[in-house]
This record gives C-alpha cells, structure tokens and sequence, in this order.
C-alpha cells in the first residue's frame, strides 16, 4: 500500500512504544472481546448457583417449612406476573420517595453542620448514635400513628437513609485539603463559592458511597413498615406478610427473590452513575 | 495598576503549644520588598518561612506588628485580588481539567477580577498544550506543579507567594520549571516571595535572598544577587553564580549556629 507521501501526517516519534502489526493487533482484539468467554471467567459464579440451588433443592425436602422447592417459586411467578409487577413498583415508589425525601433532607443538614460548627457539635454525636440504632423498628408506631397509607412507609424509609448520607456527606463536605482551600481563599473566595466549586464537587465520592449503602436500606426500610401494616396496602412487604401467613411459602420466597433483584438493580444502577459522574475519582 | 511593595515592621506572630506554651513563629520582623523584585526566603525547616507567606496573603494575624501589600491590608490586597499563591503540593482539583484548574480561580471574588487573560496560551507556553482537557491525574508532578504556577499568573497578581512549589520535583523537573517562572515573570513582573530551602534555586531566581534562622523566628541576613538577566541554564555554572552560592551557604550556616546556641 503506498499512499501520497505529502497527504500523509508526519509519524509521531513513540520509540517507547512497541506498534502491534494488523494480524497482532487482531488477535489481540479478540482476546479481549471473548475475555467473558473464557472458562475461567464464569465457570467459578456458574459453579456457586448450581451448588446453591441443589442445597435449596434437598432443605426444600427436608425443611418444607422453610424451603419453598425452586420450581414452584418460579411457576408462582409465571402464573401472575402482574400480582408481582404491581406489588414491586408499590414498594419501589415507596422506597424511592421516602429515599429522594431523606436524601435532600439530609444534604441540607450536611452543609449546614459542614458551615456551623455550633451545629456541627449538636448534631454529629446525635447522628452518629441515631446512624447505629435500627430504626427500623419504630415501624409499628409509625403505623399506628401515621395510618395504613404511603405515609408510614415513606416515613420510616426517609429517617432510615438520613442519617448514613448525613454522616458521609458532612464528612465528605470537609475533605477539601487545606492547601486547596488556601489557594482560593488568597483570592478571596466567599464560603457560598467554597462551598459551590470545593466542597460539594469534592464531596461527590462521599455522596456516592452513602448512595450504595442507603438504596439497598430503603428497601428494607418501605418492606419493613408493610410488614407492620400487613393487608391494609399493597407492596412486596404485605405479599409476604400475607403468604406467610396463609402459609403460602413459594409465594413469600418469590417476593424474595424479587426484592433480592431489584435491590441489584438498584445497585447496579449507583455504580453506573458513578462511574459517569466521578470518572476523575480513582476508586 | 502596577506592582506592590510588601512592608513589615515588627511582625510577631505567636502559636499556642500543647503545654500551653506559646512557640514564636516570627519574632520582630522588619522587611521591605520593592515592586517589581524576585524575593527569595530560605532558611532551616521551623524557621516561619511559611507563616511569613500566610501573613503577607492574609490568612493568619500577627500578634504584633504591621503589614501592608500597596498599602493595603493584607485581608484587603486579598479581597482586591492582589495575590497569586503557589502551594508545596500543586493542589489542583481532581474533577476539573488543566484548563478548568486554571479558569477558576477567575470565576470566584468575580467583582475584583483583573480579567482573564489567555489562559490556554499561557498553558501552551509552558508545554501544556496537549494537556488542556487532561485531569490532573494523567498528569505528571512537574506538569501539575506547571498548571498551579499558571492559575497563579493567571491572575494578573500584583505579588505572587510560592511556597516550596519545587520542593517535591526531581533536579532536571526543578531547573526547567525554574526557567519556565522566570519567563513568566519577566512577562509580569509582578513582586515575587519566593520561599525555598535550596541554595542555587535561591541565587538563580532572585534579586534579593532573605536568610532566616528558627528559634525564634527571624531575619539574620538579606543578600543581593547582582546577576544579570535572563538567567540561563549557562549561568548556573559559572563563577558569579558560584561566588553567591557560597555566600549564601556561609550565611546560612551562621543561621543555623545562632540556632543551636539559643536552644
């Protein structure tokens, strides 16, 4: 191939560099596009779900009480999967709402204990007990006080993600490194402008790992409060709570496994915002 | 607006210790700097080098003594923009690229903003050319420590603190930065301190070369350097160059022996 020697760029000098040639760099293209292929890659995971799901198979025989037998799960899924659909966006919403509530409730917080250190010295040992304490088990009052409705599901969802984005976003707010901070305050950067181009850009990698622990958390914490409140509403929570206790076991592990998913979903969808939002963050 | 002069008259600045004992940072310093000079500061680590800078821009209050920058307050140089700072650590912001690193300071305390100058051009001239959308983590630490010099001159100041800004860099790294300052400098000519503990960094760059001595913190000694303009690579191994070396060196030495003898 000879091309027009004015038409082409000037070769870059990259003498550390070693230049695959076209067959080389072919090869080399494969191998890593069927990396996922390889043996090596799979078999260990694919490995663990059979081994799992032949334990699950003999405790379903031995402990019918417990084990609901795979196949039974599945077909109970398969015979209305519009009971199911329904029921998760239900918890979901409730989740979801109860967590963007808590979320901003507690951003608001973080930057003011981030600014105030009077603030700072009430809140931060308060929140750091109340962070430790399982709220989750005011569910029953809250469904006394608040009712059957959406309101003690988002409640407790809310005040069960609070305090772990407080802590870590309070944190996170004051990990700007002083030097950083010292050359914008010799230009007489105001604290709204610190706090805009420092502190909250900085504090991203702190928002996102209080996000991974908080959307698996506000799961349990709408699926707990329908389980205080059980038959008054719908949700994956009342499923369960009613299947057990009707003793319908293939149909409160199906509501399992189904919450089992989403909250992967939900994680999953965390590491991929992540990953687009702090690709300056080597994590 | 032109440059600014940097006057201290019995400065004193004072640090609460763990016992309660107060350690003096700086005991009574007199110093003027002209508009316009390259001002070097070198003495033993503990000495108040950087408490000197961290005065002059405002961050921290004497105990005692006057400070003006254009006869101004330093909180008020600050607030009229007056300074450019240059950290040990290049202390740029991971999420921003070369190019936002430098644009930012201009786009904080807007009302007193000198206007931007070209920024990419002066990252350009530096070598940062293909660097301009790199995150400082695909940076190497001299081009990092290139971008925080740029955000510094950047600014238009009317005096520049730099404190250590090539301590961390390796021997070839340092001297071609420090030939890249000085043309930056020659450009501006804003009023340089320029804090180091390096002997020939501090005959290379400045007009003038303040030794200090800890214990309390202090001036014994300011030296002019008499070398003419620019200063090239050449001149580093000439005898002048030499000559200053060692008087540095001796005067330092007395520094660090008054030192010994008060402790």
């Amino acid at each position: 191939m000879t091309l027009d020697p004015g038409t082409q760029p000037a070769p870059r000098q990259r003498p550390h560099l070693v230049v695959p040639t076209l067959e080389q760099l072919a090869a080399r293209r494969l191998r890593r596009r069927t990396r996922l292929l390889r043996p090596a890659y799979w078999l260990p995971f694919v490995l663990l779900v059979a081994v799992l799901g032949f334990a699950w198979e003999l405790g379903a025989r031995r402990m019918p009480y417990l084990f609901a037998p795979l196949s039974d799960i599945v077909s109970v899924l398969r015979e209305d999967p519009g009971y199911f659909l329904t029921n998760t966006l239900v918890t979901l919403g409730e989740a979801l709402v109860g967590l963007g509530i808590g979320f901003v409730a507690a951003f608001a917080l973080a930057v003011v204990v981030s600014e105030v250190g009077v603030v700072r010295r009430a809140v931060m040992p308060v929140a750091v007990v109340l962070s430790v304490t399982p709220l989750v088990a005011i569910a029953p009052l809250l469904v006394v006080a608040l009712g059957f409705g959406m309101g003690p599901k988002v409640v407790l969802t809310a005040l069960v993600c609070f305090f772990p984005i407080l802590i870590n976003v309070a944190t996170g707010l004051r990990a700007v490194p002083s030097p950083v901070l010292q050359v914008y305050r010799t230009v007489a950067a105001s604290r709204l402008e610190v706090l805009r181009h420092l502190r909250v850009p900085a504090s991203l990698p702190y928002v996102f790992a209080s996000l991974r622990i908080v959307f698996p958390l506000s799961m349990i914490g709408a699926v707990v409060a329908e389980l205080s409140a059980a038959g008054s509403a719908d949700g994956l929570g009342s499923v369960i709570q009613v299947a057990s206790s009707q003793n319908r076991l293939a149909t409160v592990w199906a509501a399992i496994f189904v919450l089992a998913a989403l909250g992967s979903l939900l994680f999953w969808l965390v590491t991929l915002a992540e990953r687009r939002v702090l690709h300056w963050h080597e994590s | 607006m032109g440059s600014a002069t940097i006057e201290m008259h019995g400065v004193r600045r004072l640090y609460e210790q763990a016992d309660l004992s107060e350690l003096i940072a700086l005991d009574d310093i007199d110093l003027t700097i002209e508009p316009g000079t390259f001002v070097s500061i070198i003495g033993p680590s503990g000495c108040g080098k950087s408490t000197l800078l961290r005065l002059i821009s405002g961050q921290e209050k004497p105990e005692a003594g006057t400070i003006t920058v254009c006869g101004l307050t330093p909180k008020e140089a600050a607030e009229a923009k007056a300074f450019g700072f240059v950290p040990q650590s290049p202390a740029l912001l991971p999420w921003l690229s070369v190019l936002g690193n430098v644009t930012l300071p201009h786009k904080v305390n807007r009302r007193s903003d000198r206007g931007r100058p070209d920024l990419e051009a002066m990252l350009r001239e530096v070598g940062l050319g293909e660097s301009l959308h790199k995150l400082p983590a695909e940076l190497s630490g001299g081009m990092k420590q290139r971008t925080a010099i740029v955000r510094a001159f950047g600014l238009r100041p009317d005096v520049l603190l730099l404190d250590e800004p090539f301590g961390a860099l390796d021997e070839f790294t340092r001297e071609a930065l420090q030939e890249q300052l000085l043309e930056l400098w020659e450009q501006t000519r804003a009023t340089v301190v320029f804090v180091t503990h390096s002997i020939s960094e501090a005959v290379r760059l400045s007009d003038k070369v303040v030794v200090m001595a800890p214990r309390p913190g202090r001036i014994t000694d300011v030296i002019d350097i008499d070398l003419p303009r620019p200063r090239h690579q050449e001149l580093l191994t000439s005898p002048e160059f030499h000559a200053y070396e060692l008087a540095l060196r001796g005067s330092l030495r007395d520094a660090f022996s008054h030192g010994e003898v008060v402790s």
